[in-house]
């Protein structure tokens, strides 16, 4: 006869079972989902002449807003890589954040600005902007510099947009390279909507770690030297590639990342520009955004082009890394408790029904359900309760799955892009691969969880101290 | 007994146990977990055998490639600018390579060998006009390129499709619109495009299909309909207004921009119509089109129209008529100026500067008081910065 301990037992065991059931396969649905996405992007990628759209006048006006806080060693370099992108109806829009160094006095002296009176309705509120810029000279026509006091990243993207007279800004890290054709094909999906409006367009972000870098572009792509920037370099391949290309697929996708991300100016004016009060601004405009064109019945996309468009520096070190995954915990917590009533609610259609419960259930709640799953078994053994036979195979197909996925994930962007041309590359990073699970993944759920201790027990906020090498660190040719 | 087997009961007696593990449990459900396992295993290693595996292949893919290009570079710069002591031994049998040096058959006869040539065929037509160019296309049509083209139409892959159209297109195969004319319903949209991109350039009648376009045109579609129209010479451009009877409002909008982008003459009552049309789109593609146009005689409607416009086009109003408007129309902007709108008072600013042809002094003369000093300076001021 059982009692009722083993009822207990029983309905954890149904639980972690199938929950755990629930997210492989969904990773699986989504990678194959995505990988097939990737493949008719390329195909149609390479049928298609970007450089006819240098002299369309279709083409949407973007302004590129990019926050700079303390970047005096890079300012004049990254300036100058972004006004050089090729694109008609550009705006670079470069806003000092108050920054303590001599960012600002270096980009005078380097572009010859000079302060104008500029006019522009504040219709998102920010911290005072001190000064507006142009250069005299008439090469950098394109570019305004935006002196103001400091207010966090978000608030200095406001002050863009507010300034902004384009359609459309791309959101973008001052220390991010983006390709000289990136917003030819960022404005593809754009033009080719027949009958929605197009209100944000995420692209891929891959990472540079010991890559050649010369005056500001990628001229050699190699994996990272430091196993924990290689993890990661699967981490993104995952996520970008097998990843958001499905959910944007269904018109789901929750994120755009706040390194690149292109969106519509009046729309992202409507709901009142990036929320100061979270760390994960990006996802909350994005989920902002979702909500306000649902409710008020407008047919929209959230598109995305599946291509590295843009390369950032990630952390090499876990010191930097635990900080920022703890940030992204957070930032997703506080995206999911703001936005609770898309939770299984049909009047947000998708995203309620599916975008949603997801991130709560497959992002948030997975370090608890892995964590718990292991006490549970770990009790068990103590009562001599576990079928070891099942328990070991258990573990084994849960490990192979990682494997599959992750060596998928480096499949797909073999086919796709092939930017590892080295044999070598592809062999640490299957290799990585292997060894994520034992070596990395425990951290990643550690993280996690300590995100949520930070958030909901110690009440933590803001960014803190994220810092990087650069790109012109010494890198292998 | 647990379902799932993880949890053993010792309560349970053993031959109870060993039935059940017959009869259904345990030996069914380690055999589940053991194939799932094997497939994703198998799979994990095929992905990592095909990924190495790939590399070599397409490495020496490349080599081979390499080897092709040199040799039918060879070949086709030598039908540009021929010398006869470097021309090729005909090793065909085929009659009809007589005027051209020859490759050899071998060369050709599998797929990768004629796309390969195909490529560096329509890489050197894109970079050579005049008698070059009609030396290629005779080569394009000689070596069978045009059966392969035109069987690409025919294929279930929409990138066979788009990239055998867009073969015929380079090349001016104009017979072919016929077999394109079908492709402008396609269900993927980019064949469609790419259709109705192929089809402007090999047609008489270029833009005949745009009287029967159900969808709307996306910009996407105008750009290319755009860049195919520019690829003709003028005198082949067709006269856009007789396209203006179609009943696809984005079609419409589109032909007034073209006549504006081409400067096309257009009767002036036709115009003035489209500015009470009942869509955004026209309405906007009209106002401009006056304005490119020149007509300052459609300038008194156009201000009577600006009462009843939506804000978007009141701006766009305000631009036109600056470049229509002479001294005589200052009031009109002044007044403007002077609203509380300051989207609409810039644009206002702009367009009386253009047709006063005055200094920025002048302006602040004009239109700055003591009530509204601060404002208005700052809008005189930001315009005279940015212009």
């Amino acid at each position: 006869m059982w009692d009722w301990k083993d009822y207990l037992v029983l309905f954890f065991e149904f639980f972690i079972f199938f929950y755990c059931m629930g997210i492989l396969s969904s990773y699986f649905i989504i990678g194959l989902v995505s990988a097939l996405e990737v493949i008719k992007y390329k195909k149609d990628r390479d049928l298609t002449d970007y450089t006819e759209l240098l002299k369309c006048p279709f083409v949407p006006s973007i302004s590129i807003i990019a926050p700079a806080y303390n970047e005096s060693v890079t300012i004049v370099d990254n300036i100058k890589s972004l006004v050089s992108l090729h694109y008609t109806k550009l705006t670079v829009i470069v806003v000092n954040d108050g920054s303590k160094d001599d960012t600002l006095q270096k980009a005078i002296d380097a572009y010859h600005l000079k302060k104008i009176d500029y006019y522009y309705d504040e219709r998102i509120k920010t911290k005072e902007v001190r000064g507006i810029y142009k250069s005299e000279n008439p090469a950098y026509k394109a570019l305004i510099f935006v002196d103001k006091a400091n207010g966090g990243k978000a608030d200095a993207i406001n002050v863009g947009v507010n300034i902004s007279s384009s359609q459309y800004f791309a959101c973008i890290d001052v220390d991010c390279i983006i390709e000289a054709d990136a917003f030819l094909k960022m404005v593809k999906p754009i033009m080719r909507e027949q009958k929605r409006k197009v209100v944000a367009v995420g692209g891929i972000v891959w990472l540079t770690n010991d890559s050649v870098v010369q005056d500001g572009k990628l001229i050699q792509v190699n994996t990272p030297n430091s196993f924990v920037a290689r993890m990661q370099v699967i981490e993104y391949f995952r996520a970008f590639l097998l990843g958001r290309t499905a959910w944007s697929k269904i018109n789901g996708l929750l994120l755009i990342s706040g390194a690149f991300g292109l969106f519509e100016r009046e729309t992202v004016l409507e709901v009142g520009g990036y929320n100061h009060n979270t760390v994960g601004e990006d996802m909350e405009l994005v989920m902002r955004m979702h909500v306000y064109l649902r409710e008020k019945k407008i047919k929209y996309k959230v598109g995305y082009v599946p291509e590295p468009l843009c390369w950032t520096e990630a952390p090499s070190g876990y010191d930097i890394l635990s900080k920022q995954r703890n940030r992204w915990t957070r930032g997703t917590i506080e995206c999911l408790m703001i936005h609770k009533k898309m939770f299984f609610n049909p009047k947000y259609g998708v995203l309620g029904l599916v975008s949603y419960p997801y991130w709560l259930f497959a992002e948030w709640l997975a370090p608890f359900a892995e964590v718990g799953g292991t006490i549970f078994v770990i009790v068990l053994a103590i009562l001599g309760m576990v079928n070891w036979k099942i328990f070991f195979l258990m573990l084994a197909l849960v490990y192979v799955f990682a494997m599959f996925i992750s060596f998928f994930s480096i499949l797909v962007q073999e086919i796709s892009y092939y930017k590892y041309e080295k044999n070598n590359d592809i062999f640490k990073l299957l290799f990585t691969a292997m060894i994520e699970p034992f070596r990395y993944h425990p951290r990643t759920v550690y993280w996690a969880i300590k995100g949520n201790y930070d958030k909901f027990i110690k009440n933590s906020s803001g960014w803190g101290e994220m810092t990087r090498a650069g790109f012109n660190t010494p890198a292998k040719k | 007994m647990s379902l799932l087997l993880l949890i053993e009961h010792n309560d349970i007696p053993i031959q109870d146990k060993m039935n059940l593990s017959k009869m259904y449990g345990e030996n069914f459900v380690i055999h589940t977990i053991e194939a799932v396992i094997l497939f994703f295993i198998i799979g994990a290693i095929s992905f990592a055998i095909y990924t190495l595996i790939r590399r070599t292949i397409l490495n020496k893919r490349l080599t081979y490639i390499e080897e092709r290009k040199i040799l039918f570079d060879k070949y086709l710069l030598s039908l540009v600018a021929p010398e006869e002591d470097e021309a090729l031994n005909i090793t065909s049998s085929s009659s009809e390579i007589v005027d051209t040096p020859a490759l050899d058959i071998s060369d050709i006869a599998d797929p990768l060998g004629r796309e390969i040539l195909l490529k560096q065929l329509l890489s050197i037509h894109k970079q050579v006009q005049g008698e070059e160019a009609k030396k290629i296309k005779q080569a394009y049509l000689t070596l069978g390129f045009k059966k392969f083209a035109l069987e690409k139409l025919r294929s279930n892959q929409w990138d066979v499709i788009v990239s055998g159209l867009q073969e015929l297109m380079q090349i001016r195969i104009r017979d072919a619109y016929k077999d394109i004319f079908k492709l402008l319903n396609h269900k993927e949209e980019a064949v469609r495009t790419i259709a109705m991109k192929a089809y402007i350039q090999l047609n008489i009648d270029p833009l005949d299909f745009l009287l029967d376009v159900k969808e709307e045109l996306s910009e996407w579609q105008k750009k290319e309909i755009l860049y195919s129209l520019e690829q003709l010479p003028l005198e082949n451009l067709p006269e856009f207004k007789k396209y203006l009877s179609a009943k696809n409002n984005s079609v419409i909008d589109f032909i007034i921009y073209l006549i504006g982008h081409f400067n096309q003459e257009i009767e002036e009552p036709i115009l003035e119509k489209y500015l009470f049309d009942t869509n955004v789109l026209v309405r906007l593609s009209a106002i401009k089109t006056i304005g490119i146009l020149g007509y300052s005689n459609l300038k008194q409607i156009l201000k009577e129209r600006y009462t009843n416009e939506i804000h978007g086009l009141k701006i766009e109003i305000i631009q036109t008529l600056g470049l229509i408007c002479d001294e005589n129309d200052s009031l009109f902007f002044e007044e403007i100026a002077l609203s509380d709108t300051p989207s609409l008072s810039i644009p206002a600013i702009v367009s009386l500067k253009k047709t006063q042809n005055k200094s920025i002094e002048y302006l602040i003369q004009t239109l700055v008081n003591d009530e509204n000093k601060e404002n208005i300076s700052k809008l005189v001021a930001h315009v005279n910065a940015l212009n």
